[in-house]
């Protein structure tokens, strides 16, 4: 569980003053398949920010898990991050001179568990996400949705209570956008993981079963779906 | 993390393998300066302890105040110095000798040479003429008889079995000449010597310059290795204490100066190599930090998912110490193949050196020693490896929005 | 034998003839030189040299003939054998042990003989003095009682071996009792006392003469004539290079 209570993130640029995040409240329960919408400058990357522990909030309180963000320094943040959090880019951020099975792995050696049990993990959830028989591929090797698919085995397979995505669908096609999302939809029913992910295309919205719509740094509305 | 830094190292292979090149060529040449040191430092001692001074050597007391008028009358009783020497359990090997300036006639043309009569029995234990023979023979004892320098004979224009007429200062400062006939020629490794030296029995020098049974010098060479200067300064007690003679006994390292240089000139080498190392390390810290900013995005995201600031550093620093592993092992491989190929064949400085008095061989024979090829392997790799820690303290003060959004 | 110590030091008894009052100092030396020619000498007699070393005697022979030929024979000592004989335009040096004899030239005249005070130079030297110094008369002066003309020579030619030499000349016999030589600073070189004198054929020469080498520390050297015949029949021969080695 997610909880923002007048979370505001401002930033200072000479004289100006922008508030990112003005004032926020949110709650976010575990399993849910939520999406943050808005144009651009709306807020959206900075909540998903504030929410992943990579940005330090001004005003407000931010709890996961009943775990006080803002009163984690940056170590405890990455320890946090580490162990509870999976993130999914853009960009998929793979690391290009590993293999698809390593990029995925790597996110368990972190956490440095038995070597043994990281590849059974890494085999199991890239054979999830549909990528059997192409773990040894490098990144280079596979197209677009691929990577992003291997991405988001790297951000669940150590199994996080949490996994934000920014804008995950915003470099691929619009067919192969909606796989994607219907994979992450899938895992989110299959593994009851939580899913945060901005988006501004609206087919992506229409998955979500909750749909949080952000202006200019303030929630204008917060639709629950069917589940 | 070290298959990740290995992998990144191949990313961009030509630029890491430049950066092992600097820092190869930086260990090659510090391994090559030191094999060529300890070379000329190991051929100095050789020379010194061969050629000039034995690894002791005694001289009258009173010879130093007037060395530069080389005062022949400052000599030693031979017979009466041997008998102490040879009783001394520490003395391995002790031989008189008298260096002397003479002029060579040979018709009407003369020229100056440095003329030294030796032992030759005693002498196998330090020139060992026989070694560096390389024409005729040895002069048999108790006749007129010598050795040229190879260089010598070569300018006098002198062959085996021709006569020259030698005319020395005395030690009571007249001048007497004598004739002698060449029989051998010696090639000393030493430049000056073969281009000045000529080598006679000690018997015919003390009858040329009018001083039987004395000698100038005695050169001793000691049973251990153990520090010479404790043993020189025995000697002289126990000549002293024995037969009341005042000597001077002073070891190779405190005559020659150049060699006593030479041992406190390793400080400055390892600050040159300090130096080079640095030098060759400016292309890894380059490199490294240009690596950080074309891999932003990238130390965002294993930020992101929890690395924590030391395991990036940790991940530069591993990529800089394996390429400069890497460069230094080929480096001090390629120099030690160097070194070794050089050590077979020698330099040859006979034109440098030429005309230049040091008791440092024409042809030198670079040395090499695991230890120290390893200390310089360690060094290179220990410097390089903390040079590249400075740009690795940038990685890991990124943060992880900013570098999310590098692109 | 050399000027300075036989020839030179002879006196010829018409010494006397020479005007006392207004003598020139080109009149003296031109007197001195001409009374100090032989045509030929023999003597025998010994250099002892006081020195660090000790007190060493050489016994020696000489023959002289004319102004230029002369010939030494050291007869005792380490020396025994050792030649030095002087032409007109070389020195040669004979040793015993060596099959050559060594030819002096330039600086190496004036090298030590028997590392006494003497050099080749100062034993056999010869020449016209007037021909190579110039000669100032410095005035009159006692030098062991006996009244002196002073002298002085300075060296036309940097290749004389004393740049300036000053002569006391005794008035009644010509000869030499006392000479100081000197760089043209007037540094001291060499100095050289007569101490006795001896009659020859009617003239006086130097007997016994002390020589100091003013570079050397503590250091002289005497030389003694223990005979001398003048004007005797010498042949040639003696003083051929082939005849060294005898």
């Amino acid at each position: 569980m997610v909880i923002l209570d007048g979370v505001s993130r401002i930033y200072k640029h000479g004289q100006n003053i922008v508030r990112a995040l003005d004032r926020v409240s949110l709650r976010i329960e575990d399993g849910e398949f939520l999406s943050i919408a808005g144009p651009s400058g709306s807020g959206k990357t900075t909540m998903l920010n504030l929410i992943g522990c990579l940005d330090d909030l001004d005003e407000g309180e931010l709890y996961i898990d009943a775990h006080p963000v803002g009163a984690m320094s940056s170590k405890e943040k990455t320890a946090f991050r580490r162990n509870n959090l999976g993130f999914i880019f853009q960009s998929y951020n793979l690391i290009p001179v590993l293999s698809a099975f390593e990029n995925v792995s790597f996110a368990l050696e972190l956490l440095r568990i038995d070597h043994t049990a990281i590849e059974e993990q890494t085999y199991s959830i890239l054979a999830e996400v549909g990528l059997s028989g192409l773990e040894g591929r490098r990144p280079r090797e596979l197209s677009a949705g691929q990577q992003q698919r291997v991405a988001i085995a790297r951000a669940l397979v150590k199994e996080p209570k949490l996994v934000l995505a920014d804008e995950p669908t915003a470099n691929l096609d619009s067919k192969t956008g909606e796989e994607i999302i219907a994979l992450m939809k899938a895992m989110n029913e299959r593994r009851k993981t939580t899913f945060i992910f901005s988006t501004h295309d609206a087919m992506v919205m229409e998955h979500a079963h909750r749909l949080v719509m952000l202006h200019d740094g303030s929630v204008v509305s917060d639709e629950h779906r069917r589940r | 993390m070290v298959k990740l830094a290995v992998r990144n190292i191949t990313r961009n292979l030509r630029r890491s393998l430049l950066c092992a090149f600097a820092i190869a060529v930086s260990a090659m040449a510090i391994v090559l300066l030191f094999a060529l040191i300890d070379g000329m430092e190991a051929d100095m001692r050789d020379n010194l302890v061969k050629y000039y001074t034995g690894e002791i050597r005694i001289r009258s007391s009173g010879y130093a105040e007037h060395e530069r008028y080389r005062p022949l009358y400052q000599s030693l009783d031979y017979a009466t110095i041997t008998a102490v020497l040879d009783r001394m359990d520490e003395v391995a090997a002790s031989s008189g000798r008298i260096e002397f300036p003479l002029s060579i006639y040979l018709g009407e043309r003369s020229r100056p040479a440095v003329g030294l009569g030796l032992d030759f029995e005693r002498e196998h234990a330090f020139s060992n003429l026989g070694t560096i023979l390389t024409d005729g023979r040895l002069p048999t004892g108790g006749t007129n008889e010598l050795l040229l320098g190879a260089a010598l004979a070569k300018s006098l224009g002198t062959n085996i079995g021709e006569r020259l007429t030698l005319l020395a200062s005395t030690a009571a400062g007249s001048t007497n000449a004598m004739s002698f006939t060449v029989v051998g020629i010696v090639t000393p490794p030493i430049g000056a010597l073969s281009a000045s030296a000529l080598y006679l029995d000690l018997e015919r020098a003390q009858r040329l310059l009018h001083m039987e049974g004395q000698v100038q010098q005695i050169v001793v060479r000691a049973v251990s290795k153990a520090p010479l200067s404790p043993l020189a300064a025995r000697i002289a007690a126990d000549i002293f204490t024995t037969v009341g003679i005042e000597v001077e006994s002073k070891t190779f390292s405190q005559i020659n100066e150049l060699f006593a240089l030479f041992l406190t000139a390793r400080l400055i080498y390892y600050a040159i190599a300090l130096v080079f190392f640095i030098l060759g390390s400016t292309v890894i810290i380059n490199t490294t930090m240009m690596v950080i900013y074309e891999r932003m995005a990238e130390i965002g995201m294993m930020k992101a998912m929890g690395m924590q600031d030391g395991e990036v550093r940790l991940l530069f620093l591993l990529e800089g110490a394996f390429i400069s592993a890497v460069g230094a092992l080929v480096g001090v491989l390629v120099a030690l193949l160097i070194a070794y190929l050089l050590g077979k064949r020698g330099i040859d400085f006979t034109e440098a050196m030429s005309g230049v008095d040091m008791e440092i061989s024409s042809v030198l024979y670079p040395r090499t020693n695991v230890r120290t090829s390893i200390g310089i392997y360690v060094y290179g790799v220990l410097i390089a490896t903390l040079a590249t820690l400075a740009p690795t303290r940038r990685a890991a003060k990124i943060q992880v929005v900013e570098a999310l959004n590098y692109v | 034998m050399s000027r300075k110590f036989l020839i030179l030091t002879l006196c010829l008894s018409v010494a006397t003839l020479l005007p006392l009052m207004g003598a020139t100092a080109q009149q003296i030396i031109a007197a001195l030189d001409a009374n100090t020619h032989f045509s030929t000498s023999h003597s025998t007699g010994f250099i002892t040299t006081v020195d660090r070393f000790g007190t060493r005697t050489s016994t020696f022979e000489a023959w002289a003939k004319g102004e230029h030929t002369s010939l030494i024979a050291f007869t005792s000592g380490l020396e025994r054998g050792q030649k030095i004989l002087r032409t007109e335009s070389s020195l040669y040096l004979y040793y015993p042990d060596a099959d050559q004899v060594i030819r002096l030239q330039g600086a190496a005249l004036r090298q030590s003989v028997l590392g006494s005070d003497l050099s080749y130079e100062d034993l056999t030297k010869e020449g016209n003095t007037l021909s190579s110094y110039q000669a100032t008369l410095l005035g009159e002066e006692r030098f062991d009682d006996v009244l002196c003309w002073v002298v002085k020579l300075e060296a036309k030619s940097k290749s004389s071996a004393y740049p300036t030499q000053t002569l006391w000349i005794d008035q009644e016999h010509t000869v030499v009792r006392k000479a100081r030589y000197a760089t043209s600073s007037g540094r001291g070189l060499k100095e050289m006392e007569v101490i006795e004198t001896m009659e020859v054929n009617g003239r006086v020469v130097a007997k016994k003469s002390r020589v100091v080498d003013l570079l050397k520390k503590n250091s002289h050297t005497t030389m003694h004539i223990e005979s001398l015949e003048i004007d005797l029949a010498l042949s040639d021969a003696i003083f051929g290079l082939e005849n060294l080695s005898w």
